[in-house]
Order: C-alpha cells, then sequence, then structure tokens
C-alpha cells in the first residue's frame, strides 16, 4: 500500500516535469533580441552602411536569398571515437559565401546623390558576428545623401530597421515599410541638431514615478491587510 | 518577426490610436495564449497556494505592470546605448531569464516547505477535512506580493520582442504617446489571457473540491494536490534554469 503510494507520487511527479518542461520550454524559442540597425558614416565621397540583425532576422534573410534552403537535410558523420559531427556547410558559410545575399543587401540598402546612385560594394566575411559591410562610392564628396533601406519588407511589411549616423541630421531614423527613405547630412551644421530627448526623459521620470507610486500603494495595502483580523 | 506579433507594428504604422490600442489588448492576449508565458507556473502556484480569485486577479495586474515596465525600461536602455556599437539587450534577456529562473526556484523551494508541513499537518490530524480554527484554508500562502511578482516574471519579465520593437519605433519616430499605450494595452491582453487561465484553474479545483466531499480517492487528491503544485513550481524553475543557463554558457 505505502509502496503503490510512493509510485503514485513518482508518476505525477513525472508527469508535472513533462507539463513544466512542455509548457515552458518553447518561451525560449522567440527570443528578445536587437532590432534590425544600419550605421551609417561618410569619409570623403564614400559612404559606409553596417547592417546587423538578430540571428532569426538572419535566418529570415537566408530564407528570401534562397541562401539557406527551407527544406533541409543533416548529414552527420560518425567517427569512431569521436563525436558525431554534422557534414557540409554551416548556415553562417551559407549566408557570407551566397552571392545572391550580397545581390540583396545592395538592392535594399541604397545610397543616393543629387539623384545619382552610389553603386556600392558588400562585404559579408563578418555578416554574423559583426554585420555586413556596405560600401557605397559617390560621384562627389558627401555632404548630403539619400539613403533607401527595405530590408526583409519584402518577407513581411511590419519588419523595419533603426538606422543611426553619428554626427550627422538626422541622428537616428526609423526605415519602415511606409518610410524607406531618407535624405541624411553629413555636414559641419548636422551635428549642432542632436537627438530629440523630450520624449524619452518624459518616459524615464514616468516610469519612476509610477514605480514610487506602486510602492507606497503596496505598503498601504499591506498595512491594511496586517491591521484587519484574519 | 511572424504573424500576430507582426500586426502589433503595423497597427502602429498605420491605424487610427483607439483602434491601433484595441489591437495592441488583441495582440497581447493571442500572445500568451502561445506556449510559453508562464501559464503552467501559475496554474501551479494557484493550485499550490490554494489561491483565490483575488489573488488572480492580483496576479493578472502584476503580470501586466511588470510587462509594460519591462518593456519601457529596456527600450529606453537600448536607445541610450544603441549609438554605442556595444550596445546589446540579448545579453540582457539572457541575465533576465536566469533571474526569473532563479526566482521561480527560490518561490518553488519556500511554497514546498509550506506545503509538505501542511500535509503533514493534516496528516498528524487525520484525513477529514475540518476547521480547528478560522481564517483561510489550511496551507493557503498568505498573501505574498514577493510570490505574485515570481510567478508573473515568468511572463512578463522578459517581454515579447514585437512590444519591445514597438517601443523603439514609438521613440524614434516621435509617437512615444501611442507606442506606450500599445504596450500597456498589450500588457493587459497579456494579462487578461493569464487571468483566464487562473479563474478556469480555481474554477475547476473548487469544482473537484465540492465532487471529493463523498469520494474518497478525489479528497485524495485534493490533498494531494498543493503538493502537487508545489513540484511543478520547482521542476518549471528547473527547467527555466537549465534553458538559461544554456543560453548564457552558448552565448
Amino acid at each position: 500500500m505505502r509502496l503503490t503510494a510512493t509510485v503514485r507520487v513518482l508518476l505525477g511527479l513525472t508527469a508535472l516535469a513533462t507539463a513544466g518542461a512542455v509548457g515552458a520550454a518553447p518561451a525560449a524559442a522567440h527570443p528578445l533580441g536587437d532590432p534590425q540597425t544600419v550605421r551609417l558614416t561618410a569619409d570623403g565621397s564614400r559612404v559606409k552602411a553596417l547592417w546587423t540583425a538578430p540571428p532569426d532576422d538572419l535566418v529570415v534573410l537566408g530564407s528570401v536569398t534562397g541562401a539557406i534552403p527551407d527544406q533541409r537535410e543533416y548529414v552527420f558523420d560518425l567517427g569512431a571515437d569521436a563525436e558525431p559531427a554534422p557534414v557540409g556547410e554551416t548556415d553562417a558559410e551559407l549566408l557570407t559565401g551566397s552571392r545572391a545575399v550580397a545581390d540583396y543587401l545592395a538592392e535594399h540598402i541604397r545610397v543616393g546623390q543629387d539623384g545619382r546612385e552610389c553603386p556600392a560594394e558588400v562585404d559579408l566575411a563578418a555578416l554574423v558576428d559583426e554585420g555586413a559591410e556596405l560600401v557605397f562610392a559617390c560621384p562627389e564628396p558627401v555632404t548630403a545623401v539619400e539613403v533607401e533601406v527595405t530590408m526583409l519588407t519584402d518577407a513581411d511589411p511590419a519588419y523595419r530597421t533603426v538606422a543611426f549616423a553619428d554626427g550627422a541630421a538626422p541622428e537616428q531614423h526609423l526605415y519602415t515599410v511606409g518610410d524607406p527613405v531618407a535624405e541624411w547630412r553629413f555636414d559641419a551644421t548636422a551635428a549642432e541638431e542632436g537627438r530629440d530627448w523630450f520624449a524619452p526623459v518624459a518616459l524615464a521620470v514616468a516610469i519612476a514615478a509610477s514605480a514610487a507610486a506602486a510602492v507606497v500603494v503596496l505598503r498601504r495595502l499591506r498595512r491594511t491587510a496586517a491591521g484587519s483580523p484574519s | 518577426m511572424t504573424g500576430i506579433d507582426a500586426r502589433l507594428l503595423g497597427a502602429f504604422d498605420d491605424a487610427l490610436w483607439p483602434i491601433a490600442v484595441g489591437i495592441a489588448v488583441l495582440v497581447g492576449a493571442a500572445h500568451a495564449v502561445r506556449p510559453g508565458h508562464g501559464k503552467t507556473l501559475v496554474a501551479a502556484y494557484l493550485v499550490a497556494e490554494r489561491g483565490r480569485r483575488l489573488q488572480a486577479v492580483a496576479l493578472a495586474v502584476v503580470i501586466a505592470a511588470l510587462h509594460t515596465v519591462s518593456v519601457l525600461v529596456l527600450g529606453l536602455l537600448w536607445w541610450w546605448t544603441a549609438e554605442g556599437q556595444a550596445a546589446s539587450i540579448d545579453s540582457l534577456a539572457d541575465w533576465g531569464r536566469l533571474l526569473v529562473a532563479v526566482l521561480v526556484l527560490g518561490l518553488g523551494a519556500v511554497v514546498c516547505r509550506r506545503q509538505w508541513r501542511a500535509f503533514r499537518h493534516r496528516r498528524a490530524h487525520g484525513h477529514a477535512p475540518h476547521h480547528h480554527h478560522h481564517g483561510p484554508p489550511e496551507g493557503a500562502g498568505p498573501w505574498s506580493w514577493s510570490g505574485l511578482v515570481a510567478v508573473a516574471s515568468v511572463g512578463a519579465l522578459v517581454p515579447s520582442p514585437a512590444a519591445f520593437l514597438l517601443l523603439v519605433s514609438g521613440l524614434l519616430t516621435g509617437r512615444a504617446p501611442l507606442a506606450v499605450a500599445m504596450v500597456v494595452g498589450f500588457g493587459l491582453g497579456l494579462a487578461a489571457t493569464v487571468l483566464a487561465v487562473g479563474l478556469m484553474v480555481i474554477a475547476g479545483r473548487d469544482w473537484l473540491g465540492r465532487r471529493a466531499a463523498g469520494h474518497r480517492a478525489l479528497a485524495r487528491l485534493g490533498a494531494w494536490a498543493p503538493l502537487f503544485g508545489a513540484a511543478a513550481i520547482v521542476c518549471g524553475g528547473c527547467v527555466l534554469s537549465v534553458t538559461a543557463v544554456a543560453a548564457l554558457v552558448g552565448a
């Protein structure tokens, strides 16, 4: 009798552990990460753009360009005394070695000067770790350029890219499917404009104020609860 | 970014603000229906602590508040630091997951201990349910805000990527008020789903309790249920710890 009870408890615990694992594990499957970014810098007549994206967006990039096949086979090499190791190129190698990925980047990040397009050179070597580097050679020294970014919006129109340019005007811009083009000025007057701090500072103050209010309310609730007979 | 989460950003870009906030509430509710987000642990906690409806409501409020605050704090942190090359919330999110795991393990340990004692106490005084003192039922957890926060942290401390991106979009396009309103709406939707789960769990447990009065096996199951719930919290904490540590080591 005692044994069966123990067995029942063990069975119950196993079932609960399984339920817990099933319930909790997929939470890791949709990760919180940095959004896509483009960092712009100008040097003489060249504009450099560094595009970075979180790993799941890189997979989307591989999918829309065809660099990473949608259906895949994994072949593992089983050595006599070694760990099984997958054979063939990794996803990172497929992406960085793909002509289609380079063409896609050059097509979806474009720089123009006075209506003339600046041709891009794409370097994918550090795509996964540091980002893809695009160097645009413009005809004239760069003071103002038009930059168009439509990265991955063909996969889903909700994709957006945050662009930064240190010392330029604007200093940052959000590229969306409805707002894919922005003009950036890299001249001396640009650095004076800076960022709009009002909303973030107001938000930070509001968070601090509500946190303080919550603490006060909780204390009062606790005191009321402690004071009332249970 | 896929499916319903993408609709959140689409609504921010295109919809009128009342519609956008409404969509955010719906997306939040639908988002929480998917696996994860601590629904299992909420259920386990309410069973283990013999939680009442008010506790489920408080839990939902804490989840909505915690999700909103963590989106706002992470969004602002990212906005402040993103200009520098090294900025990354990936590692922050990993550490956040570890913090959640530790909170849940700690909560599991506390609840387990309390329920084990209550169980032993009931055993020592016979099987029949009896009330030899007034107040909440035996083994019922005292009203514990830290316990509620620990459970709420599972679904809310590491926020939804779409809500985070929404706030960043708001900060960058000068439409921060709409973004904040939508983030609050998203948190409320999330909390509504969790509240629905919590109320269902409580209703199911009470139904079982009523049936158990004339049923020996059910009564025994009812006596064991809080212990199972407590064990489930510990198991959940273990799973969360393993995934969090794996993410930190793998990074």
